[in-house]
């Protein structure tokens, strides 16, 4: 049995892969998106994200998405410690200045001048990341004027910003927290936000710069933590919805087993089931190292690009557990902020705490101790729960992809132990609540859901793997060492975070390289 | 007080020195000052035993540049470099790693360990002269404002850049690695065993409160590695007598320009008038005037104690505060009966003429690091052991030898307890990890001499015992070294310089800023005739009434 020929084959139906199709179809080519999942979204689904950050106007230009209710918590993340202290993080910063005053002035001060700069750097790290990454070999003229704008951003910005930024990107993000704030609360909880998902501890040069390229899609300091009615999940289904209606085509449960190619290009793909179909071009939204590594036969790749491909570092670090609640948890230091559970809550109570969890991550361990970002989507969202039940997704840092001794099927159990212990001094008594576990572990996350290594970005975020050096250098321009392959996931430029961007930029890239040479995709030999 | 020199340079050490070996070279009047009774700053030798001469400091010789060993002719000034040939790393299960300056018995030697791994090596040497020809010229340069380049400023940025993409594919692909990885995740793609890596890494820690996983150290790595590539001496080096011999080579070359050099004579105070700076106080009361003043010594001394904040914009003095020093290593230095026997390659062999490493591996190496994030030295910390009464016997008594041991890290800030209450129990720990691979080694010391952060901070005037005057980590290098906007060896006091190795390239017996920084001055003052008549300092003698003493 085979499909008919189409233009463009989409790998992965995440949210990348999603909108990548919708911009593909639209334009006219005919467009089949696989996914190995039974369902889409990939990781932008309730079982893994939370939260995720508001719509990039890029996307919201190339993309009408219809019914999304976006679910805009008054205090987006606050900090609790076992002693019963609270930090709130409101979406109004005046308010968070106002509730940081009554313990410390300086740290109050401090962080209204923080909200202003670091929104200021971040609008320069962002307009060099909306844009597709120049070329170092041969610059367009489009890329140039796209970085003379962020140049005359960067020459706009303040003198002290404009240095703030060639600093900060290096630094270690114990250094930053520690330049701005006192509290040591409050500097964990900003902290902790630049290390999610990064094989990084707080006192790991570059980990400031991941904080910056969050705060470039969300320039809220800690977050803005949105969701939708119907949770993440909701995002995806309505792009899946758009891609549809634009003409895409989205088989889910298939999966690719191998891209196929003749005369040194792509010809089209075979599935598991033995199926093939021929396309045109393939855009994998796949991490880059199993794209390139796993679908594409050994030896057809040049053996530096082999290299480079493995070189990427994607080393997983994050876990999910998912808890089923028996009743709405409670946190005795949120009694002063009820509306708190709305949003999401930190738990970490300093900068040594995240650099210990980060310790056994580099042996090969899983943190003992680990920091957990919690959300309870239940409380916005009666859908998700039976009435008067709960659902509660847990972020746990670190747990490593590669453990030094055990296999992550045994782990999981013991990772979930620790996040337990963890939970239970912040909200004694928790565990008599859970009705039900699931742990998602970076193992998970490689095999299940495509991401190089476990890894939440597909590669790490740091200088030697952004821009044009994303995923690796001379893989820049969603081209790939494959004529016809191209890559368009988190582990393309821009990168992670539930953004789209990637599968925008690399569906441009395809539908000019395309448009370059009409032809029809043939039956393959 | 009557004597009124071009320039005053605050600190004797080799950077100071060189400083006022250039400006004397060009002409101008030169006045060194240094606190100590002997010059060299860090880079100094000191009998602390009778018969005993200790490089008590720094204590290896590579990164000094060739340009300045020529210019200032060093080697008629006394300079002599031996060669300090190949690594030793004893491991704990018996093995060993030693490589050497000989290329093909090093590729031997690491295929004991791995095939693999000896293919690579040939290819990661050629990628890092590779590398190394392209920071080169970076060293020489003084670094643009990036915020407000003007035209010469974008003209070196452009040629940074088209020199970067006129590199082949593969060396871009390295320079851009190198200059944000970690040491090992760099090191991890060329090879695959730990005692290696580890060993290779360690150079990518020095001077850093970073361990070797760390991004950024990679480029520590070159910045070690510079020594190798230019021809002057292909490796690691030690000065005969020392590596006073190099401050004092230096001196010798500024004295027959012409420069008055000066010790114990600590100053107190930087004159500054009308944002000017015209001289320097004393410890002692004299005052000095001055054309320029240029300092030697790092930014906490020079602006904070010397100059004082009321002389500086606000914004400055933060970013004075912040620079990050954080000391992370201390010395250890050994007076020896006899030779140390390492149970992994015992008896006298070669291996004890190179340097010595203890970092058996990449855990080792992290190990030590975590015990210093958590305010505490390393109970395992990672060593570079010299034994130069081997290749120079003139440092010791016959049959006798001194064994310097630099050893990282040694946190200046300790959680508990003072680094004068620590000290001893901090040599004992550096005397029993050197035991676990020469168990002989505590029979045969005559005198330890422990050398802490705190004491360098006291003794030479390294804050807070940071051996490079600040870390060398990317928010401290280039264009942000010392401060942001202030890398151009100026301050924003009109006529005080900074010539020490707070500023661009950095620490290590490198001696390019006190270069470059002569460059500025001149550039600033003109190319004097010669007669003292420069002209800033001519503006300041044309004042009636130049200077008002700061209280």
């Amino acid at each position: 049995m085979s499909h008919d020929p189409v233009d463009v084959i989409v790998i992965g139906a995440g949210h990348n892969g999603l909108v990548a199709a919708e911009q593909l179809a639209r334009a006219g080519f005919s467009t089949l998106v696989l996914e190995q999942r039974a369902t889409v979204g990939g990781a932008a689904s309730n079982a893994l994200s939370h939260s995720l950050p508001p719509m990039h106007p890029a996307l919201t230009r190339a993309i009408t998405l219809n019914g999304l209710e976006w679910v805009r918590p008054d205090i987006p993340l606050t900090a609790v410690s076992a002693s019963g202290r609270a930090i709130p993080f409101y979406a109004d910063h005046a308010k968070t200045v106002e509730a940081l005053s009554v313990s410390s002035e300086v740290d109050a001060e401090r962080y209204r001048r923080f909200v202003g700069e670091v929104r200021q750097a971040a609008a320069v790290v962002g307009a060099v990341l909306e844009k597709r990454a120049p070329d170092i070999d041969a610059p367009a003229i489009t890329d140039m004027l796209a970085l003379g704008g962020a140049a005359r951003k960067f020459r706009a910005l303040d003198r002290r910003t404009a240095y703030g930024l060639l600093r900060w990107g290096p630094m270690p993000i114990a250094d930053f927290v520690d330049e701005w704030f006192t509290d040591d609360l409050l500097k964990a909880a900003i902290a902790a936000r630049g290390l999610l998902g990064a094989m990084l501890g707080p006192r790991s040069a570059g980990s400031t710069l991941t904080y910056l390229y969050q705060l470039a899609f969300d320039p809220h300091p800690a977050g803005s933590g949105l969701t939708l009615t119907g949770g993440v999940s909701a995002f995806s289904d309505a792009l899946a919805k758009a891609a549809t209606a634009a003409g895409a085509k989205i088989l889910v449960s298939a999966a690719v087993r191998r891209i196929v190619m003749e005369d040194d290009a792509v010809a089209g793909v075979s599935l598991e089931s033995g199926e093939t179909i021929a396309c045109r071009a393939v855009l994998s939204a796949a991490g880059p190292k199993r794209t390139l590594l796993d679908l594409i036969e050994p030896g057809l790749i040049p053996p530096d690009a082999v290299r480079h491909t493995q070189n990427i570092r994607a080393r997983g670090v994050t876990a999910k557990v998912n808890l089923s609640l028996d009743a709405l948890p409670v946190f005795p230091a949120l009694a002063a902020h009820p509306s708190s559970l709305r949003g999401r809550i930190h738990v970490g109570p300093d900068v040594d705490y995240l650099e210990r969890a980060f310790d056994a991550a580099k042996y090969g361990q899983a943190s003992p101790e680990p920091w957990l970002e919690i959300a309870v989507p239940s409380t916005h969202d009666a859908t998700l729960a039976p009435a008067g039940k709960h659902v509660m997704s847990i972020y746990a840092q670190y747990a490593p992809r590669t453990l030094r001794s055990g296999t992550w099927k045994d782990e999981g159990a013991a990772l979930l132990a620790s996040v337990m212990r963890v939970l239970e001094t912040v909200s004694p008594g928790i565990a008599q609540i859970v009705v039900h576990a699931e742990v998602i572990t970076p193992e998970d996350l490689e095999l299940t859901y495509g991401m190089d290594g476990g890894h939440i970005h597909h590669a790490e975020h740091a200088l030697d793997q952004m821009l044009v050096a994303r995923p690796a250098l001379g893989m820049g321009g969603y081209g790939s060492p494959v004529r016809g392959l191209y890559l368009g996931s988190a582990g393309a430029h821009p990168g992670g975070g539930i953004t789209g961007l990637p599968g925008l930029l690399a569906a441009q890239h395809v539908a000019s390289e395309l448009k370059r040479t009409p032809q029809k995709a043939s039956a393959l030999r | 007080m009557s004597q009124k020199y071009d320039a005053i340079i605050i600190g004797g050490g080799h950077n100071g020195l060189t400083t006022a070996a250039y400006l004397a070279r060009a002409g101008r009047k030169v006045l060194v000052l240094e606190r100590r009774h002997v010059l060299g700053g860090a880079a100094v030798t000191e009998e602390i035993f009778p018969g005993f001469k200790f490089s008590v400091a720094s204590y290896v010789v590579s990164l000094l540049r060739p340009e300045i060993i020529r210019e200032l002719d060093l080697a008629r000034h006394g300079l002599e470099i031996l060669p300090l040939d190949g690594t030793f790393t004893p491991m704990p299960d018996g093995n060993y790693l030693w490589r050497t300056n000989d290329h093909g018995q090093t590729r031997r030697e690491i295929a004991r360990h791995s095939k693999v791994d000896a293919e690579a090596y040939d290819e990661y040497s050629q990628a890092m002269i590779e590398m190394g020809r392209f920071v080169k010229p970076i060293m020489a340069m003084t670094p643009p404002d990036p915020t407000r380049p003007g035209l010469a400023g974008i003209r070196e940025m452009i040629g940074l850049v088209n020199r970067f993409r006129r590199l082949p594919p593969r060396d871009r692909y390295n320079q851009l690695q190198l200059m944000t990885m970690s040491a090992v995740d760099f090191l991890d793609q060329w090879f695959e065993t730990d005692v290696l890596k580890a060993t290779m890494s360690a150079s990518g820690i020095i001077g850093t409160f970073l361990g070797v996983r760390s991004p950024g150290t990679a480029y520590v790595l070159l910045h070690h590695y510079m020594g190798e590539i230019d021809g002057a001496f292909r490796s690691w080096g030690l000065s005969r007598g020392g590596t006073g011999m190099v401050s004092n080579a230096i001196a010798s070359a500024a004295r027959a320009a012409g420069a008055d050099i000066r010790t114990e004579t600590a100053v107190a105070k930087i004159i500054v008038s009308n944002g000017t700076a015209t001289g320097v106080i004393l410890e002692n009361g004299d005052y000095i005037l001055g054309g320029v003043v240029a300092s030697s010594v790092d930014p906490r001394l020079t602006f904070i104690k010397m100059t004082g904040v009321e002389h500086l914009p606000e914004d400055f003095v933060e970013d004075i505060n912040r620079y990050k020093f954080r000391g992370s290593s201390g010395k250890v230095n050994l007076a020896l009966d006899a030779l140390p026997n390492f149970t992994s390659l015992p008896g006298a062999g070669p291996h004890l003429r190179g340097a010595m490493s203890i970092s058996p591996s990449i855990d080792y190496m992290e190990r030590a690091y975590d015990d210093a994030k958590y305010g505490r030295f390393s109970r395992r910390p990672y060593m570079d052991i010299v034994i130069p009464s081997l290749t120079d016997p003139s440092v010791a008594p016959s049959g006798k030898h001194v064994m310097s041991c630099f050893v990282q890290y040694a946190p200046y800030h300790l959680k508990d307890g003072t680094w004068d209450e620590q000290k001893e129990a901090f040599g004992d720990t550096v005397i029993n990890t050197i035991a676990e691979h020469a168990p002989n080694i505590k029979d045969i010391i005559l005198h330890r001499q422990v050398v802490t952060p705190l004491d360098l901070e006291r003794e030479w005037g390294l804050s807070e015992g940071n051996i490079f005057q600040g870390e060398l980590t990317l928010e401290q290098l280039f264009f942000l070294r010392p401060a942001p906007g202030w890398a151009s060896y100026r301050t924003p006091v009109r006529n005080l310089y900074m010539c020490g190795s707070a500023t661009h390239p950095g620490g290590g017996i490198m001696a390019a800023p006190g270069r470059n920084a002569a460059a500025a001055i001149l550039r600033a003052t003109g190319r004097g005739t010669g007669d003292g008549r420069t002209s800033d300092a001519s503006t300041s003698t044309r004042r009636r009434d130049p200077w008002s003493l700061p209280v």
